[in-house]
C-alpha cells in the first residue's frame, strides 16, 4: 500500500492548496504549499509569493506539500525561508512537511533534511510532522513547547529514534513514529523503543503511536507489561503487522488502566481474538483486517 | 438527415447503439458492412458505397471481436515479413502482438477508397490508433500533451532515455493498445530504487513470461519484474511520456480523476470525470465516473472546452473524437485522442448522447464560421 491521499483537515482546519500566483482564501484554513512537477519558481520564490498574499503573522498552521523533484531535493529553500521570516511567524504552532502522495513521490523517497535549525528557530512550535526519512537528520534537541512530534516513514533508522531519546521535550504529549520495513531502512528492534520510552518518560504522553511497524506483536507484548500503559489515552499500533500474539498480550494486560483507545487498524488478528479485544473496556479499532501472504505480513506503507 | 454506412465488426454493439439513435430520430437505418467481409472481399465495400453514395461512412472500433483481432494480427505479421512462427491467437486478456495488430489495421485503413464522406478519415483513425504518433501530431499542432520521450525498445533503453531526459517519473504506454491496457506508471530515484504501477500482470507459463491485462492495479518494486514487464511491452510497441499527477477528488479517499470529452465537428460535447483509486484512470477498469461540474470551476471548464477545440482542430478530417485530458486549474494536458471515443452510454449533453448527436449530424461538416453565429 501507499500514501494515496492528501491531508484534508489539519489541526481542525480545512486544507487549501497554495501554488505560485495563488490567492488568499477567506476563513480559518490551513494552507498547503504545493509545486508542480515542472514549477519554474524556486522554493524561496513560492514562499515569498505566499507571504505577499497571506500575512505571516496570521499563520498558525502550515503544510508543505509536494515540492519539485522531492525524490532528489529536500525542502531546504522552504524551511530556510521560514527560518528567515521567523520574527513575523510568531503564531506558527504547527508544521507538516511532506504532505504528498505516491503520485508525487514514494514516501520512502521523499528527501528530507536537518530539522534542528527549524526547531531552534521556532521555540513556540507545538507540533511538527515529517513525512519521509530519506536524508532526514535530527540531533538531540531541547524544545520547551513541542507537544506533538510525528515522523512518518517506510523505514525508520535507529539514529532518529536515538536522537529523540536524547532530546529534552518537557511539553511532549503526542509521540508518533512510523517504523516501516527493514527493506526500506528500518533497523530497529523492541529494545530501541524501550530505551526511547524510558528516556522520554512515558507517563506524560497522552498518545503513543508506534505505527506501520513490522514488529507490532513484539511491541504489543512489551507495552502490555508496562505499568505506565494505562496512563496513555491512546495507544496506536495501526498500519502494522499485529496478530494474535500482540492481541493476546493486550487482552491479558493488567496495565490498561485509563486507556481510552487502542488503534490496531491494518492487522492480522483472528476473529476469536478480535472478539476478545472488543470486549475490553476501551475502544479498540480493528479496521482493515489483512491476510498473511504465504506466511508473510506487510506493513501498510512499505515504500 | 444523413444517410449512413457503418463499418464495424460483425455483431458490433456500437453499431447497435447508433442504429437505435437513428431509429429514434425517425431516420432510415444505416447500411452496415463488416470488417470480416472487408478483409476477405474488399471489392464488396465498393458496391456498398455505390449503393449509398452520399452516406456518412463511419468506421467503428475493431475491438471486442477476437477472431477479427487475430485476423488483423495475422495480416500485420504477414506484412512485416512473416518471420518465425505465425502468431497464435491471444489468450483472453493477454497483451501480445499489438504491433502486428496495428500494422494489419493500418493497412486495412490505407486500402479504403478515398471518395466517401468519412465521419473520421481513415488516415486519422490510423494515426489515432498509434498513441505515440497521435501525441506527436497533437504536440506539433501546439496542443499541450505530457512531454514525450519517444518509443523505447526495452528496459535498458528506458533507463537511458530517463537519464537523457533527466526525468524520473514517466508513464510507459503501449503504442497500439486500447484503453488502459499495458500502461505502467514508473518512477525511479537517485538510489536506483524503482517502482511501477499498472493493471498489467506478469505471468510465467511453461518457462515463458507473458503479460495480461488484469482488472486490479498492481505495484511492482522488484527490478527483475519491472524489467521483464517493460521488455514485454516494448516488444509490441511502447513509448514514454512524463508522468503528470492527476488531480484528486476532494473528500474521496484519495481518488483521482481525468476527463473524457467528446468533440463533434470540433465542438466539445459530452464530458465526464473518470475516477480511480490509483495512478491510472479508465472506465474499463471498473472505475467510477462523476459529474465534472462538481470538480472544476467555471474557469477550468472554459479552459477545458478551449483545450478540446484546439485538440480537435488538429484532426480537421475527423468529426467525432473522444479526448482524455488532465485538467489542473488553468492547465491541461491531452493524454489521448480516440477516433472511436463515443462509447459513453447514458452520458448526455444538451439532453443527447453521443449516438443521438451523431444521428442528427448534417451529411457535410458545417464550416467553422457557421458556429460563430450559432
Amino acid at each position: 500500500m501507499t500514501i494515496g491521499e492528501y491531508t484534508q483537515v489539519y489541526r481542525g482546519k480545512k486544507v487549501v492548496d497554495f501554488q505560485m500566483g495563488g490567492e488568499a482564501v477567506a476563513g480559518d484554513v490551513a494552507y498547503r504549499l504545493m509545486q508542480e512537477y515542472d514549477s519554474d519558481e524556486s522554493q524561496e520564490e513560492l514562499l515569498a509569493n505566499f507571504f505577499e498574499r497571506v500575512d505571516p503573522a496570521s499563520i498558525e498552521v502550515l503544510i508543505i506539500g509536494a515540492w519539485d523533484e522531492a525524490s532528489g531535493e529536500g525542502p531546504q529553500g522552504l524551511i530556510d525561508g521560514l527560518i528567515a521570516r521567523r520574527a513575523e511567524l510568531g503564531n506558527l504552532k504547527a508544521l507538516f512537511v511532506g504532505d504528498m502522495t505516491f503520485e508525487d513521490c514514494e514516501m520512502s523517497w521523499i528527501n528530507q533534511m536537518s530539522y534542528n535549525p527549524l526547531l531552534e528557530a521556532f521555540p513556540g512550535l507545538e507540533s511538527l510532522r515529517i513525512r519521509g526519512t530519506s536524508e532526514l537528520e535530527l540531533q538531540p534537541f531541547t524544545h520547551a513547547s513541542l507537544q506533538e512530534l510525528a515522523i512518518e516513514s517506510g523505514g525508520l533508522p535507529n539514529e532518529i529514534v536515538i536522537a529523540i531519546a536524547n532530546s529534552t521535550l518537557p511539553a511532549l504529549r503526542h509521540l508518533e513514529l512510523w517504523l516501516g520495513d527493514d527493506g526500506y531502512g528500518f533497523d530497529g528492534d523492541v529494545a530501541v523503543y524501550q530505551r526511547l520510552l524510558s528516556a522520554i518518560g512515558p507517563e506524560r504522553l497522552q498518545y503513543l503511536g508506534l505505527r506501520n511497524a513490522m514488529i507490532s506483536d513484539e511491541l504489543a507484548v512489551w507495552l502490555a507489561g508496562e505499568p505506565w500503559l494505562g496512563t496513555l489515552q491512546t495507544l496506536d499500533l495501526s498500519l502494522g503487522t499485529i496478530g494474535d500474539v500482540g492481541a493476546q498480550a493486550l487482552c491479558e494486560s493488567p496495565n490498561l488502566g485509563g486507556l481510552q483507545r487502542i488503534d490496531l487498524s491494518h492487522h492480522y488478528i483472528s476473529e476469536a481474538w478480535q472478539q476478545k479485544l472488543q470486549a475490553l473496556p476501551c475502544t479498540v479499532v480493528l479496521d482493515d483486517p489483512e491476510e498473511e501472504d504465504d506466511g508473510d505480513r506487510y506493513v501498510a506503507v512499505s515504500e | 438527415m444523413a444517410d449512413w454506412l457503418l463499418i464495424g465488426p460483425r455483431g458490433s454493439r456500437r453499431i447497435g447503439w447508433l442504429q437505435r439513435a437513428l431509429h429514434d430520430q425517425g431516420a432510415p437505418a444505416a447500411h452496415v458492412f463488416d470488417y470480416e467481409t472487408l478483409l476477405a472481399e474488399p471489392a464488396r465495400l465498393l458496391e456498398a458505397i455505390a449503393q449509398a453514395p452520399d452516406a456518412i461512412v463511419k468506421l467503428e472500433s475493431p475491438g471486442e471481436a477476437p477472431a477479427l483481432h487475430q485476423a488483423l494480427v495475422r495480416r500485420g505479421w504477414e506484412l512485416s515479413g512473416a518471420a518465425g512462427d505465425a502468431p497464435l491467437p491471444a489468450v483472453h486478456g493477454e497483451l501480445v502482438h499489438q504491433q502486428f495488430w496495428y500494422a494489419g489495421f493500418a493497412d486495412l485503413l490505407a486500402a479504403l477508397p478515398a471518395g466517401p464522406r468519412y465521419l473520421n478519415a481513415p488516415a486519422d483513425l490510423a494515426c489515432m490508433s498509434d498513441k505515440l504518433g497521435c501525441q506527436q501530431v497533437l504536440a506539433d499542432a501546439g496542443v499541450a500533451v505530457p512531454p514525450l520521450f519517444g518509443a523505447i525498445s526495452g528496459y535498458d533503453d528506458l533507463r537511458e532515455r530517463l537519464c537523457d531526459a533527466a526525468c524520473e517519473r514517466v508513464f510507459i504506454k503501449a503504442r497500439y493498445g486500447s484503453s488502459g491496457a499495458g500502461v505502467l506508471a514508473y518512477a525511479r530515484n537517485r538510489d536506483g530504487r524503482e517502482v511501477a504501477y499498472g493493471s498489467a500482470e506478469l505471468v510465467e507459463q511453461a518457462g515463458r513470461w507473458r503479460v495480461f491485462n488484469s482488472l486490479r492495479q498492481r505495484r511492482y518494486d522488484r527490478h527483475r519484474d519491472i524489467a521483464r514487464l517493460v521488455d514485454l511491452l516494448a516488444e509490441q510497441g511502447a513509448y514514454i511520456e512524463r508522468w503528470i499527477p492527476k488531480p484528486t477528488v476532494p473528500g474521496s479517499d484519495g481518488r483521482r480523476y481525468d476527463v473524457r470529452v467528446v468533440a463533434l465537428d470540433g465542438q466539445p460535447r459530452q464530458r465526464v470525470a473518470r475516477m480511480s483509486a490509483g495512478a491510472l484512470t479508465n472506465l474499463h477498469l471498473g472505475n467510477a465516473r462523476t459529474q465534472l461540474e462538481a470538480l472544476l470551476d467555471s474557469d477550468a471548464i472554459r479552459h477545458l472546452q478551449a483545450a478540446t477545440m484546439n485538440a480537435a482542430a488538429a484532426f480537421p478530417a475527423s468529426r467525432m473524437i473522444g479526448f482524455d485530458l488532465i485538467v489542473r486549474g488553468a492547465r491541461s494536458w491531452v493524454l489521448e485522442a480516440n477516433g472511436f471515443g463515443d462509447l459513453l452510454l447514458d452520458l448526455r449533453h444538451d439532453g443527447r448522447t453521443t449516438y443521438e448527436d451523431q444521428a442528427l449530424l448534417a451529411p457535410v461538416r458545417p464550416a467553422i464560421n457557421e458556429y460563430a453565429h450559432a
